[in-house]
């Protein structure tokens, strides 16, 4: 027992005389704020890839830090403050929720980097946004659901009603109308991100009012779990790749891919050249097809070679630029022409109309919860 | 073998004595936790002591706890006023937000945000919202005795899916955001920072002006001294002319007002809008019952708990960020400090003494 004490004592005094040193090297300190925890298999895990990917990267010119389920709202001021305090040179706040938060201790702390996923404030210099257009993966959705289906019934999953979701839904819709006029979606509001239970509960509902493909934009693999269970009953993996969990019922999956812009981000830390930017990249950084992307299609399965061919080369038309995801003309829920299209444009642009989606498109049932 | 006794007389020695022990438990229970989860014990213990003094500027540190400690006081405090009359109120995160909606809704009734009594009419109307919520439990345990911890506890999901609501449907803010959030409110209205680049902030004098006052109340008057007769003697409250419904009422709505005027500073120093309740809600109503009990329901005890609380839950967050130690720490000693408080009471009003007390004698 008294040589425990000593010996504690005496490393409670060497952490007394280190600390003040250990501050003082050289590498870049990187900091990640999760939303979830890593091992979500969906969202929080393909940030953690990303960060890995800095890891491998860089090696040891750089430090990483990751904290795992902080909880969105002011509450994430202390976890921003404590990375921004504990000599971060850079910060990855990854979540809508930690917007305001994040532009607040930005403000506070002019010497150090912040990178905020899918938002769009950057009140001082030192904060950039960056999201990704999933939206481009829902179109390859869209064709493969349209040319899948048998009873023409496509249940789909959502989250919260927010731009990011309905433009998804949209996506879908739109190109599953131009390949199969019969088939109809319903969306099913689960106002989560992250509730196994609550997703798989959503899915067998679908299966059970007679959907044989499932569609969600939550992150868990449960509703692919459901799917696998019965025959005949096909569904999207979402976040990360989802293929595990449906040998027989996979279909493709949307994969986040953080990692080359996080890459870039670090690496212009480290030489000096970051500035403030606002990044939406697609299944390519440019929307012309250079460079690797933030969206990414992983193992299409189950399906005719024939489908996947074609999936494929919407995919490279979709990475090129050749095709937009939503072209016009793009007809909203009452039968109107969308203001884009009206005006002559060839498709929906980015600001405001992607933005702040806030409509559905012809042929979607139901409304948006208001 | 050991067995109780009942003091004749505890006092403030045999308090401090029992309050020594829980902390030093306390104490040594977090370094073994430390030493478990953490592949530098020492450093990690060394800097949970002393964050303040390891970052880049101890006043944010300071203030981030004098913020966590200013919410959770005044909830618990008011919750203190039932619990000493053996009145359960533990939905205050219901009540919380219900102030802050109460607050948000007279914001977009005055119309002139500019004006000098925007700021405390819009803190009036949170008291009045928790007020009103907690009064709902109140009336079902006076009308039905209806046993109102679960009816107290059931309007905290009601409230928060109203919360949800409002933010998606009525009140729906900014259509780019990607959660469901109401506008903002007026720079006006919103509390304004005290020293720069810390949490500090006016809102937190209103809260402290707030615990002062009941404070006072409970020490000082004769309305502190009824509930604590309420406590003790139910029967002799009887006799003394007070009626335990007007108990039940009166505990309700204090506790319900402090928690709403919470819920209304938070709205007008944290958050500047109302959002969808998983990310608005940040569980103070829940901490505070903690510390109400951590502090053995006196006003003394309760602001020193939630200094102590707060002081731990910042340190986490600290050591989280720089050793990577996960923060679910802070709640492991939370947890530890409740158990060892609680038990440690136990001395204050009785004695251990051993059954052989022969031994004693022959020594």
């Amino acid at each position: 027992m008294k040589k425990i004490l000593s010996a504690f004592t005496a490393s409670l005094l060497a952490a007394t005389l280190t600390t003040g040193i250990a501050q003082a090297d050289d590498k870049i300190k990187v900091g990640f704020v999760y939303v979830g925890p890593i091992g979500d298999l969906g969202w929080t895990y393909r940030h953690d890839i990303g960060r890995l990917a800095i890891e491998k990267e860089f090696g040891d010119k750089v430090e990483t830090t990751y904290l795992e389920n902080v909880p969105e709202g002011a509450e994430a001021v202390k976890s921003i403050t404590q990375l921004a305090e504990t000599g971060h040179d850079i910060i990855f706040t990854t979540s809508f929720g930690f917007m305001d938060p994040t532009n607040e201790v930005a403000a506070q702390y002019p010497d150090v980097k912040f990178e905020h996923a899918t938002g769009f404030k950057r009140e001082s210099d030192n904060v950039s946004t960056f999201s990704a257009r999933f939206y481009e993966g829902r179109v390859i959705q869209g064709l493969i659901a349209a040319k899948t289906t048998k009873t023409n019934k496509i249940g789909y999953i959502a989250s919260f009603p927010i731009p990011e979701v309905v433009r998804g839904i949209n996506a879908f819709q739109t190109e599953l109308a131009k390949h199969n006029p019969d088939a109809v979606v319903d969306v099913k509001w689960v106002f989560t991100w992250f509730d196994p239970a609550k997703e798989a509960e959503a899915a067998q509902a679908f299966i059970d009012a007679g959907a044989d493909i499932i569609v969600q934009h939550t992150d868990s693999p449960a509703a692919m779990a459901i799917a696998e269970k019965t025959d005949g009953i096909y569904a999207f993996g979402q976040a990360s790749n989802m293929s595990r969990f449906g040998e027989n019922s996979h279909l493709v999956s949307i994969v986040d891919n953080w990692d080359s812009y996080y890459v870039d981000r670090v690496a212009a830390v480290i030489d000096g050249s970051w500035s403030q930017t606002d990044t939406w990249w697609g299944l390519s950084k440019d929307g012309a097809g250079n460079g690797v992307g933030m969206v990414e299609m992983a193992d299409y399965g189950n399906i005719s070679e024939e489908l996947k061919a074609e999936a494929m080369a919407l995919e490279a038309a979709l990475r090129s630029g050749e095709r937009h995801a939503l072209p016009c003309p793009i007809y909203k829920q009452d039968g109107e022409l969308a203001e884009d299209c009206a005006a002559g444009e060839k498709h929906l642009k980015d600001f405001p109309t992607l933005v702040s989606m806030d409509w559905y498109v012809k042929g979607i049932e139901g409304s948006l919860p208001k | 073998m050991i067995h109780l006794e009942l003091r004749q007389n505890s006092n403030w020695w045999t308090s401090l004595r029992s309050i020594t022990l829980a902390l030093l438990i306390t104490a040594a229970f977090s370094i073994a936790v430390l030493f478990l989860m953490s592949d530098k014990p020492a450093d990690a213990i060394w800097q949970m002591l002393t964050f303040p003094w390891q970052g880049r500027r101890m006043e944010v540190q300071f203030g981030l706890v004098l913020q966590q400690a200013a919410y959770l006081a005044v909830i618990a405090i008011g919750l203190s006023v039932g619990y000493r009359a053996n009145i359960w109120n533990i939905g205050a995160e219901g009540q919380f937000a219900f102030g802050s909606i109460g607050a948000y809704a007279a914001y977009l009734l005055i119309g002139s945000p500019d004006a000098a009594w925007a700021f405390p009419v819009l803190l009036l109307a949170g008291i009045i919202g928790g007020c009103l919520w907690a009064l709902i439990p109140a009336f079902l345990r006076v009308t039905c005795n209806t046993n109102e911890l679960l009816t107290s506890l059931m309007l905290v999901y009601v409230a928060s899916h109203l919360l949800t609501y409002l933010c998606i449907g009525p009140l729906k803010g900014d259509p780019k955001a990607g959660q469901a959030e109401t506008y903002p409110i007026a720079d006006s209205v919103q509390a304004s920072k005290l020293i720069s680049g810390t949490e500090l902030h006016t809102g937190l004098i209103v809260l402290l002006v707030a615990f002062v006052i009941l404070a006072a109340i409970l020490l000082f008057t004769l309305l502190g001294y009824r509930l604590k007769v309420a406590q003790h003697t139910p029967r002799a409250e009887r006799f003394a002319g007070f009626s335990p419904n007007n108990t039940v009422w009166l505990s309700f709505a204090i506790s319900g007002a402090m928690a709403g005027l919470a819920g209304a500073v938070y709205l007008t120093a944290e958050t500047g809008k109302l959002i969808q309740a998983e990310n608005y809600l940040e569980n103070f109503g829940f901490a505070a019952i903690i510390i109400a009990f951590l502090g053995r329901l006196h006003p003394l005890g309760i602001l020193l708990a939630a200094l102590m609380i707060s002081y731990v839950n910042v340190g986490a967050s600290y050591i989280q960020a720089s050793l990577q130690v996960d923060d679910s720490v802070a709640e492991l000693i939370e947890v530890v400090a409740l158990f060892a408080f609680l038990g440690c009471a136990v001395l204050d009003q009785y004695k251990v003494k051993f059954k052989r007390t022969t031994v004693r004698a022959a020594t």
